[in-house]
């Protein structure tokens, strides 16, 4: 059997895919078909109040080790990374993550945070993005994506769930 | 008194929201936050984020809140969380 792709989370993407769609958090589909990484920076933000609804999705499949929480790791380019100050510290200790774990897909959906992840040679993908990757591999069937994608609409600009759609539609 | 019953539910979960920040109970926070006000803060700050002229912590820091906490308070008032 193979092994599932790993893919990093940072908080936007991991807290969109705990609270949509309500009746059943895309997170859990996702586990499907891919293994979930996120840093601790993110594990402790993400589930720090346990009265958001996606906090308590989250810290259920963390405590069940479902998705792997890894210690901030320390690399050759900190002071590099630390020195994007538009980059939230969550999203910063992904992009470090991400560098350690060079076979895992990195999921941001922050401008300032992708742009910086590509300067340090990372390839990053935004969760829509990602979704359609997904239905164009064969991965996740079209239905579900599609329920996915409009499920977190709200997120994201029109335009861009639109052209999600369209992606999806033309698979 | 350490409550306080408010018809609008996006400007009382944000006093919750803040008085998990800063130690304060909702009953002081809202004698010195205007609804009014915070709305207007919230809208101008989003503009800004959406020119992608800070992150979203930084934007929860000026509000007092956390990142989650930001994410549902955009949600509730219907702001794209995301700058793309």
């Amino acid at each position: 059997m193979m092994a599932k792709p790993l893919i990093i989370l940072d908080s936007s993407p991991l807290i969109t895919l705990a609270l949509f769609p309500v009746h059943k958090p895309a997170l859990e589909t996702i586990l499907s078909i891919a293994d979930i990484a996120v840093v601790e920076t993110v594990a402790v933000e993400t589930t720090a109040y346990l009265n958001h609804r996606d906090a308590v999705v989250i810290k259920k499949l963390l405590d069940a080790g479902q998705i792997v929480h890894h210690l901030t790791p320390s690399t050759s380019v900190d002071t590099l990374i630390d020195a994007y100050n538009k980059v939230d510290a969550g999203e910063r200790d992904t992009i470090r993550l991400a560098l350690t774990l060079p076979n895992a897909r990195l999921i941001l959906d922050d401008v300032a945070a992708f742009v910086t992840a590509t300067h340090f040679d990372l390839s990053p993908i935004m969760l829509l993005d990602q979704v359609v990757a997904w239905v164009r591999q064969g991965e996740l069937d079209k239905t579900t994506a599609t329920k996915i994608v409009t499920a977190v609409a709200s997120r994201y600009s029109e335009a861009f769930v639109n052209h999600s759609k369209h992606r999806l539609n033309e698979v | 008194m350490d409550k306080i019953t408010l018809d609008d539910t996006i400007f009382a979960d944000y006093l919750q929201y803040r008085a998990g920040q800063s130690g304060q109970t909702v009953v002081e926070l809202s004698k010195h936050i205007n609804r009014d006000e915070f709305y207007e803060t919230v809208y101008a700050l989003h503009e800004r984020f959406m020119a992608g002229e800070f992150s979203l912590g930084y934007m929860a820091q000026l509000l007092g809140i956390t990142k989650p906490d930001l994410y549902h308070l955009l949600d509730a008032m219907e702001l794209k969380v995301t700058n793309v």
